[in-house]
């Protein structure tokens, strides 16, 4: 599949798809978007990107296995979960507030779930590269 | 740190300094021991400031976890609960000094072993410190996890794994049914934690007997409780250090703990709690201690005293119910209990360090052990000592404890002067028989004239195995292992030297240390005897020592000691025990070693259960995903059809509003869409090509992407889009790996025609009547104006951003977010724990496709000599059908 036409859309593509999750990742608490969708976009992007340019290449772009995605991702949900505990208030209390954006007058608003979606960004993206590798690399 | 968080981390300490060991490197030995100690050392220090703080009285530590679930961090800081913590950590410390001792400077088996100890010390102090019944439930699972990780550490013998896997699911299944147990109680009482309840919620009505036999079952199970008690002798596969931490002093004593903990509560209230707990307790007291005559290896003999004394402690508690003159039957459980742990522990400890000298546990090996000198004089030395206190001989606490039982009993039959009693006075005068006769033959043996051991040992009937043992070679070569192997000698049926030397993590008995460590070998074992006849000899001492655990000292100034014993029925009882146990030790009668009858059980139904398994897998897995399917849909056809008629009607009234809705009406692009989605719908089953299918159904799913858009859902569109595009990769890949011919039997067209037409239009209108008909009323009100909300997205779209009616909010314009990861945070983390499991599956699948041919996976088989026989022509069992170019 990996055709000159696939790898040099790739160049342009995957960039700006991962580009794009990270801004649904971000803006999802307030737009449309979110960890789920976010992590699929990734996922899409890493695997249009394994299309192209082959395994190794993949392996060079995120450096980790796809399991460690996922171990990472869930440790991240469920740390946003657990470390309320220790402050002496429920199990997955949340809170938000406000960061200026130096510059402008605009605000970022933060909240602790974003930690929370990240793991999920990772785990979904983890879970779907890893599957459609290991069945690929089963085919190949 | 405020409160239960102090106790949560003495609680947590050992497992993360055990972690932390995992971190180092590999040669810092002297770093891994002490980090490795500093877990239980905090844990002591943590608690011995909440009890300067709190007193003994019970002070209840708690923090809410998840209480909706009713589930919180909540600690109880009572003397049963602390007692036990300081056990578990104080014996902990001696055990984590022994067991560098014992395994030697070799990194590998260290860099392993203390993490699993820290586990398993963690879940311990949990358990007993937890008030929560739901808090104490995933320490008493986590015992069982990580006791099966140490007890088959052996992990390339598969006789320990499979006495690791049999401990497992004894204590597991025990925990299942004490999982049910304490739900059923705490939705009973309402309770659910152990401070909340009291006997005057308990009412003995079926329920409330049904949770206490279930509740009891699981404690019988951990507390190895005939007939449930052949894991723990099994469980003798472990390292010696393991033995002696979890088999003598902790893991086996936690239902014990439970029953202890539950005696003030239900058994007065509950009539059934003598009736069920004191017969199981004598059957294992007095079967424990003649099975353990009738062994001869150190471990095995053991092991059955720990059964047997087990047995009394439940036997103790089941008396306690029998209240006579206003006074309580039961005072003291506590010494009881650190009673055997003072004599049991050393015991054990000892067995290992003789293995470690003298290259056998085998006790007629042993002759003459104590004319050896050196170290070894000072282990049978040690061992003697140990054992009279195993033989409640006066001078140790041991013979005050059992006087106290015996006397319990005779107490219990003046109050209800019931004839059974004289069964159990009997088994009790049985049970110190035996435990005299042990320690007479061990000290006959150990004391025995010195002699030169012969190049064949000669072994007692039954034992044809041990002699393929190689003692060329005393001091050198990793003996051991074959001490390990002599675990459960019985059943030992395989030769395992070739083994022994073939694992990398055994090159520690090579060489025989010099120096400070081996004297660990011995010297926790003789700390702890020390405090036995410290105890027993000076009252006061014991008094000073462990008086304020006890509750019940109020009742008598002073624990009775050697010199006022109760006079009359209980001393008597002590002085035949005595005399008939010297007699039995001398006697040349029950001498040859037997094997546990019980032991059969487990195999038993193991092989049961994997036969039946496999009866249900042919029944069940036909290979035909049609039949799957059709098996699925006729199932949710008969639930909905069955919910539709006898559930409430109100499902049903909603057609009318149906018709009535806005959305039929109005004209638009989505009548366009839906066309295009009904048309690839019914394409579907037409197309016969595989490929073209998956584009078909790629419309589909495109085309509702487009409808979500249309309905002002951009999310949903947003995510529809990405999962169309994911699993039209993963389809296309999966395809390339299905074999392209059908299996199993056809259905035939007619009745799958029925199944879609009818698993299709139900579905569709459940759709619709779900998202139209009238719902009930919501629980919540809206904080301004005090009215109902009208369904839940009303209640999720105001309280999205800024809390307005009593929540808080979730900071989120997107409510659709902020209820994936806020509102509905538990159900995302469960989905996403649910999808890296699966991922995992899939990982493992494909692994094991691939490993197929040139690997067999090991493979757990109870019948060592027929799998050797079988093992490289059994016919695989796939019904997954392989292709011949696979991989």
């Amino acid at each position: 599949m990996s055709t000159i036409i696939l790898r040099t859309a790739c160049r342009l593509l995957v960039p700006l798809s991962l580009l794009f999750a990270a801004f649904i990742y971000f803006k999802g608490h307030q737009t449309p978007g979110g960890g789920f969708v976010g992590g699929l976009v990734v996922a899409v992007a890493l695997i249009v990107h394994r299309m192209a340019f082959g395994r190794a290449s993949l392996r060079h772009l995120i450096h980790v296995r796809e399991r460690s995605l996922i171990a990472v991702g869930l440790l991240l949900a469920a740390g946003t979960a657990i470390v309320p505990l220790f402050l002496g208030i429920p199990f997955f209390t949340s809170t938000y507030g406000y960061l200026p954006l130096p510059g402008t007058d605009e605000k970022f608003e933060w909240a602790t779930v974003m930690v929370f979606d990240l793991g999920v960004v990772l785990v979904v993206a983890g879970v779907v590269v890893g599957m459609i590798n290991a069945l690929t690399e089963e085919l190949e | 740190m405020p409160g239960p968080f102090s106790i949560l981390l003495a609680v947590l300490a050992p497992m993360l300094c055990g972690a932390g060991g995992l971190l180092l490197p590999r040669r810092l030995i002297g770093a891994r021991v002490g980090l490795a100690l500093l877990g239980p050392v905090v844990a002591l220090l943590l608690l011995g400031t909440a009890i300067a703080q709190h007193g003994l009285d019970g002070v209840i530590l708690s923090a809410p976890w998840m209480p909706e679930v009713n589930l919180n961090i909540a600690f109880h800081l009572d003397r049963l609960g602390l007692f036990f913590a300081l056990l578990v950590a104080g014996i902990g410390v001696l055990i984590v000094t022994y067991a560098r001792a014992y395994f030697g400077p070799n990194p590998d088996d260290l860099y392993r072993f203390y993490p699993s100890l820290g586990l398993f010390m963690t879940a311990m102090l949990g358990l007993v410190l937890s008030d929560n019944f739901i808090l104490l439930l995933l320490f008493w699972e986590m015992t069982s996890i990580s006791s099966f990780l140490l007890i088959g550490w052996e992990r390339d013998d598969p006789k320990a794994v499979k006495n690791a896997l049999q401990a497992f699911i004894v204590t597991g299944t025990g925990g299942l049914c004490l999982l049910a147990g304490l739900i059923l109680l705490g939705v009973i009482t309402g309770a659910w934690a152990f401070s909340e309840l009291s006997p005057q919620l308990i009412t003995p009505d079926g329920l409330t007997i049904a949770a206490f036999v279930l509740i009891f079952v699981g404690a019988a199970g951990k507390s190895a409780q005939w007939p449930l008690h052949f894991w723990l002798p099994g469980a003798m596969a472990a390292p010696t250090p393991v033995s002696a931490y979890l088999h003598s002093a902790t893991m086996v004593k936690a239902g014990v703990y439970l029953i202890g903990r539950l005696w003030p509560l239900l058994a007065v209230a509950i009539p059934l709690w003598p009736a069920l707990i004191v017969p199981f307790g004598t059957v294992t007291m007095v079967l424990g201690a003649y099975i353990a005559l009738r062994k001869s290896d150190l471990k095995q003999i053991f092991a059955y005293t720990t059964v047997s004394q087990l047995g009394l402690l439940m036997t103790m508690y089941g008396l306690s119910a029998l209240e006579f003159k206003n006074q309580p039957n039961l005072i003291w459980d506590i010494s009881q209990i650190l009673n055997h742990a003072l004599y049991k522990a050393p015991l054990f400890l000892l067995a290992g360090a003789i293995a470690h000298v003298a290259h056998t546990r085998e006790l007629p090996e042993l002759k003459g052990l104590y004319h050896q000198g050196g170290q070894a004089r000072i282990m049978a030395g040690l061992m003697i000592l140990a054992g009279y206190a195993l033989a409640a001989g006066p001078l140790t606490v041991s013979f005050s404890a059992k006087e106290f039982f015996f006397y319990q009993i005779w107490h219990g039959y003046e109050a209800t002067h019931h004839p059974g009693f004289f069964i159990l006075v009997a088994a009790g005068v049985a049970t110190g028989m035996f435990n005299v006769a042990i320690f007479v033959r061990l000290t006959r043996v150990l004391l025995g004239s010195s002699e030169v051991k012969p190049a064949q040992p000669p072994h007692p009937p039954g034992h044809d195995v041990h002699g393929q043992h190689d003692y060329r070679a005393p001091l050198t070569a990793g003996l051991l292992e074959q001490a390990h192997a002599q675990d459960d000698g019985q059943m030992d049926t395989h030769g395992h030297g070739g083994h022994a030397h073939g694992h990398g993590g055994h090159g520690h008995h090579d060489h025989h240390e010099a120096g400070f460590w081996p004297t660990m070998l011995w010297v926790p074992a003789a700390l702890v005897i020390a405090v036995q006849y410290i105890g027993g000899i000076i009252p006061g001492a014991w008094e000073a020592l462990f008086g304020r655990i006890e509750a019940g000292r109020f009742y008598f100034s002073h624990f009775p000691m050697t010199w006022d014993a109760h006079l009359g029925v209980p001393l008597g009882m002590s002085v035949a025990a005595m005399v008939l146990g010297l007699l039995l030790g001398f006697a040349p009668v029950f001498t040859r070693t037997i094997r546990d009858i019980h032991d059969g059980i487990f195999p038993a139904f193991y092989t049961a259960s994997t036969q039946g398994g496999g009866w249900a897998f042919r029944l069940v897995q036909t290979g035909n995903a049609r039949t799957y399917l059709a098996v699925i849909f006729v199932s949710m056809i008969v639930l909905i059809i069955y919910a539709l008629l006898a559930g409430p009607k109100a499902v049903i009234a909603g057609w009318h509003d149906i018709i009535e809705d806005d959305h039929f009406r109005r004209a638009a692009p989505e009548y366009f869409i839906g066309a295009v989605v009904c048309f690839a719908a019914i394409l579907l089953p037409i197309v016969k090509d595989r490929a073209s299918r998956i584009l078909v159904l790629g419309t589909v799913g495109f085309g509702v992407a487009g409808l979500f858009y249309l309905y002002q859902a951009p999310d949903l569109a947003l995510t529809q889009i990405s999962i169309e595009i994911v699993s039209l990769f993963l389809f296309l890949l999966v395809l390339g790996l299905l074999p392209q011919a059908t299996f199993g039997r056809a259905m035939r067209f007619g009745p799958r025609l029925v199944i879609s037409v009818l698993a299709g239009g139900l579905i569709g209108w459940l759709a619709l009547t779900s998202s139209s008909g009238p719902r009930p009323p919501m629980p919540y009100l809206k904080a301004d104006t005090q009215e109902p909300f009208a369904h839940l997205g009303e209640f999720f779209l105001r309280n999205s951003y800024e809390g307005r009616d009593g929540e808080r909010g979730g900071g989120g314009g997107n409510v659709v977010n902020v209820i994936l990861v806020d509102f509905r945070g538990y159900d995302t983390l469960g989905e996403i724990v649910v999808l890296g499991l699966a991922a995992l599956g899939v990982w493992t699948l494909l692994r094991r496709r691939t490993l197929h041919q040139s690997t067999r996976a090991l493979r757990l088989n109870l019948d060592e000599h027929h799998a050797r026989q079988h093992a490289h022509h059994r016919p695989a069992r796939s019904h997954v059908p392989e292709r011949s170019d696979g991989a």
